[in-house]
């Protein structure tokens, strides 16, 4: 997408919805809550959207750089709430997300596993995944050189294979 | 990476929700069409708006309103301390600034509201702007403007020589979501100006940027928190025909789960306002 011209915001938001959801999904793991951040996030990209150059940064830089604000927020918020220990071992909504469906699951357990990384690495995981950037935005975003993205994923996509069980055949 | 090897990473996405896509797109191109009424009735107009005050004096709508305190000084206090939780777009094309960070918030050199109003055709103006006036005051009880708000109100353990409570509101701000504030009024005996307390939950904070315009920005410590002070932001309008810009000081941090703003005429300093500051707790 060219940023000569005045940007199509309607079209930014089909382009980014997926993305974005995604994102906050391998966050949440939950796709409900998902949903709600979503709408947040672009609730505040279109508050917002008159204040963004295209001189300063990427688009996507800009927009996920606010999705990852709202997921903060939303943590923060709920932090007060519980105790440290409950985060951990019960995912949101584990037990509902299982009776739906089993991609739900699925996601609700990666989640979990995700939740025990630092909170750096479960956001490179989900910029990779959900978000589906390449390793030099997500360098560009986080503050990290790109070598370190590509090492850090490696190594956390070796654990996550390991203790979800995938094939290692495969 | 192998190209295998992360493959299954992949499987966890899934598609938003049909109907939840449409319906979001549908909400954001509403704040369009609301955003351009808002703009054509005016920046003050729209501000007031938000707080539940614009019929403020006709028929006493909203809650703590009290009919014995004069509607030109809440006016007025209302409009500068939701001043720093309303940002509002540039009406135009500004090259903005980074200032300060302060947790999530941003603190931006974007024009603040009467900055932006100013800049704005004199016939798009809200007109016959209030003046502010210091006749009178009543007050209620911390336990009164807590429950109105649905947090406890912080007090001060320290006031300048000659301080007291001139006033507490409870406001509520409707837009994009209904969120409260306790707005807390400190008269000083030897100023004919007041020391302004706005305290919100910091969960309720809807926008990530602060606009201070002209005003120069500084990091301090209120106790152990960051704090940014911020010296001559406008924030209001004064003179005969309310074509000059009225400064003030103030200081914002968070504390506790709550987002403070305090301040006070452009002759307020740093300390006083910290010392005010860090003997802030709860209400009894």
């Amino acid at each position: 997408m060219t940023h000569a011209e005045p940007l199509d915001w309607s079209t930014v938001y089909w382009d980014f919805l997926p993305r974005i959801y995604n994102f906050v999904l391998y966050k949440v793991g939950d796709p409900t809550l998902a949903e709600d951040l979503t709408s947040t996030t672009f609730v505040e990209v279109w508050r917002c959207r008159q204040r963004y150059s295209a001189t300063k940064g990427a688009l996507s830089t800009w927009i996920f750089t606010i999705a990852q604000r709202v997921v903060i927020t939303h943590y923060r918020q709920r932090r007060s709430h519980e105790l440290p220990l409950f985060d951990a071992a019960h995912l949101p909504n584990a037990t509902v997300v299982a009776d739906v469906v089993e991609k739900k699951e699925a996601i609700g357990e990666l989640v979990g596993q995700l939740r025990q990384l630092p909170d750096r690495d479960h956001d490179l995981v989900a910029l990779k995944y959900g978000a589906q950037l390449n390793n030099r935005q997500i360098a560009q975003l986080l503050g990290l050189s790109e070598s370190c993205v590509g090492t850090r994923l490696h190594r956390i996509i070796g654990r996550l294979r390991s203790v979800l069980g995938v094939d290692h055949n495969v | 990476m192998c190209e295998d090897f992360d493959r299954f990473m992949h499987d966890y996405r899934t598609d938003p929700d049909r109907e939840f896509a449409a319906s979001l797109h549908a909400r954001l191109a509403h704040m369009d069409t609301q955003a351009e009424q808002s703009r054509q009735r005016g920046l003050l107009g729209r501000l007031l708006r938000r707080t539940g005050y614009e019929t403020y004096g006709s028929d006493q709508k909203g809650p703590l309103m009290k009919p014995r305190s004069p509607w030109k000084i809440r006016l007025v206090v209302t409009m500068l301390a939701i001043a720093f939780f309303v940002a509002i777009p540039p009406l135009r094309a500004l090259a903005t600034d980074i200032l300060q960070q302060l947790g999530v918030l941003t603190i931006t050199n974007a024009p603040t509201v009467v900055e932006q109003e100013l800049a704005t055709r004199p016939e798009d103006r809200e007109k016959n702007l209030p003046s502010v006036g210091l006749d009178g005051f009543s007050s209620v009880g911390a336990a009164q403007v807590s429950a109105a708000a649905g947090f406890p109100v912080y007090e001060p353990q320290y006031l300048p020589e000659g301080g007291r409570l001139f006033d507490w509101e409870s406001i509520r701000i409707e837009d994009p979501t209904p969120r409260a504030a306790i707005i807390s009024m400190y008269q000083i005996s030897t100023k004919p100006t007041y020391l302004t307390l706005t305290q919100q939950p910091q969960s309720s904070l809807t926008s990530d940027e602060i606009q201070v315009g002209s005003a120069t920005t500084q990091k301090v410590m209120v106790g152990s928190n960051e704090a940014i002070w911020i010296e001559r932001i406008a924030l209001a309008k004064t003179g005969p025909n309310n074509e000059e810009l009225a400064y003030v000081n103030g200081l914002m941090w968070q504390a506790d789960g709550y987002h403070f703003w305090l301040s006070g005429d452009t002759d307020t300093s740093l300390e006083t306002l910290k010392s005010f500051a860090e003997s802030l707790a709860p209400g009894q």
